[in-house]
């Protein structure tokens, strides 16, 4: 069973101020579930910063990746 | 001697233009010939969604009475219904915008304005361009000119079904996880989907800040060179467009690809191929290697991470953007958007700065592990063959995650890492559908994918064949 279940998306979606129907819920947890479990077993660094995609593009561009 | 084929809508952009500036023909001849073609296909492929007959024919006329300077100077062009141009309605494909009047010009078409083109009006697209197959409940599905009975791909489905039909020179797309390869893939067109950041987004709807990328498609690898050329670069009103030199991306196409270090991935890209895309992308690479590329098989970081990252990422986004309407309006998206928009409303914020954690890193390595073997990768653009529009009309059910998560696979981790990929034709597949490849580079290098695409082009000209309108 997903962990990801529709009275958690219900509940989310009501948070933010968004009336969801039970059928929407189902289908925010199948389509949600997979990827973020494979975002969640993930290990990443400590000192990963979100912001270092930008920065890894242009270190491509100047020459870094060579 | 005319350049011009005897019909001038089947020119490629470049010799159209430089016949337009020779005095071969005028803009409005060429104008009112593609306005005649647009009659004729559009009740077959729905390609556009408002033609702008009148203001073409004024513009062309207007160009015909002044010397050619632009690059584009005379060409007609028509665009994604989701570039903004002061006072005029831009639907983004939905109910929600179907009456809304932009207030401002997107810089795109502001430099395609001062180019000289032509605007033949807005054309189909994916609801919000949230979608990979060109299906649209609010103005109709729009439909492959090579067959019309299957997808155009999304979410710029009117700009692939109206570049292929001959019914405009180049359209803008927009491609936040395959939305210009997956048109250009359906319609047989060459598309780019820049590096994040090269084009401004300015005055484009969004879908996912980003993750979302400007570019063109065209019949040929040097039109769609050419379009490019003229809108990337800084934008003052675009703090996200790059202050990096814009190259010469026409002049690339004639350079010499000899030598280039072209990769085969190794794993993800492989995995469940239809025979017929398989054979295809190893018919890519043996010619490829006549051109005098060498061809390297080459190891690739996790990308089931960076692809999960980044559908969680424009789900995120999405809902972000979106969530007024969902508050307010949330019976006005059809059921499929609907469904897509809200699930974004359940990501949780670590699991979305994770993603993009995900992302960087995964691109770090991309850079250090991959791009120091190879100048570029040649890769499928989707793993089956290009579907009906009613087996792939698959709503809001159950099957509807499956079958978009599919057709994403292959082009979404390019979006997610922010690195560029050029869709180029090559053949027809088992069903006559055409059948093409992806080459994605590194940041910024767009040059050298529109160098391989020429030199390829050169040898296989799949842009020699165009559509007939049955019936």
């Amino acid at each position: 069973m997903s962990k990801l279940d529709d009275a958690y998306t219900t509940k989310t979606a009501a948070l933010l101020n968004v009336a969801v129907s039970p059928s929407d819920a189902a289908r925010m947890a199948a389509q949600i579930a997979p990827p973020l479990a494979i975002v969640a077993a993930q290990h990443l660094s400590f000192d990963s910063e979100p912001s270092n995609l930008v920065r890894n593009l242009r270190l491509g561009a100047i020459g870094g990746a060579k | 001697m005319s350049r011009l084929p005897a019909d001038p809508t089947q020119a490629t952009l470049v010799d159209l233009a430089d016949a337009i500036a020779a005095r071969e023909i005028s803009s409005l001849e060429i104008v009112d010939a593609s306005i005649a073609r647009i009659g004729k296909w559009q009740p077959a492929i729905n390609a556009f969604i408002a033609l702008d007959a009148e203001g073409a024919r004024s513009a062309a006329k207007a160009a015909d009475a002044k010397p050619a300077t632009g690059k584009l100077h005379g060409v007609p062009l028509a665009h994604k219904d989701m570039y903004y141009r002061a006072g005029r309605i831009a639907t983004c494909g939905s109910k929600i915008r179907r009456d809304w009047k932009a207030s401002t010009t997107a810089t795109a078409l502001a430099r395609l304005d001062a180019a000289g083109a032509i605007d033949l009006g807005t054309l189909n697209m994916a609801e919000f361009a949230f979608g990979p197959t060109g299906h649209n409940y609010h103005f109709g599905h729009a439909r492959n000119p090579w067959n019309t009975d299957y997808i155009t791909g999304g979410s710029s489905s009117g700009s692939g079904a109206a570049v292929a039909a001959r019914l405009a020179f180049a359209a803008l797309g927009s491609d936040t996880g395959g939305s210009i390869r997956m048109p250009a893939l359906c319609n047989g067109l060459v598309g780019i989907k820049p590096t994040w950041g090269r084009v401004s987004r300015h005055g484009a709807m969004t879908l996912s800040w980003t993750m979302d990328t400007v570019g063109p498609l065209a019949r040929t690898v040097r039109d769609c060179a050419r379009v490019f050329g003229l809108v990337a670069g800084a934008d003052a009103n675009d703090a996200t467009a790059a202050e990096i030199a814009v190259p010469d991306y026409e002049a690339a196409c004639a350079n010499s690809v000899r030598g280039l270090k072209l990769g085969i991935p190794q794993g993800y890209f492989d995995a469940d191929l239809d025979a017929d895309v398989a054979a295809a992308w190893d018919q890519a690479a043996a010619i490829f290697e006549k051109l005098g590329v060498t061809i390297v098989p080459v190891k690739l970081p996790d990308l089931e991470a960076v692809n999960a990252s980044g559908a969680l990422t424009t789900a995120a986004e999405a809902a972000t953007a979106h969530r007024p309407w969902l508050e307010t309006r949330i019976d006005d998206y059809s059921p499929q958007v609907r469904a897509r928009m809200v699930a974004g409303l359940a990501v949780p914020a670590v699991a979305y700065l994770d993603a993009q954690r995900i992302r960087a890193a995964t691109l770090a390595t991309f850079n250090a592990e991959v791009f120091d073997k190879v100048d570029a990768l040649l890769a499928p653009t989707l793993n089956t063959p290009i579907p009906r529009i009613d087996e792939s009309d698959v709503a809001d059910t159950a099957a509807m995650p499956a079958l978009l998560g599919r057709m994403t696979r292959l082009s979404r981790p390019f979006n997610a890492m922010g690195l560029p990929s050029l869709s180029v034709p090559m053949r027809f597949d088992t069903n006559g559908l055409p059948l093409g490849f992806q080459i994605a580079g590194r940041a910024f290098e767009e040059a050298t994918l529109f160098a391989l695409g020429a030199a390829f082009e050169r040898e296989v000209p799949f842009h020699n064949q165009a559509p007939t309108l049955k019936g």
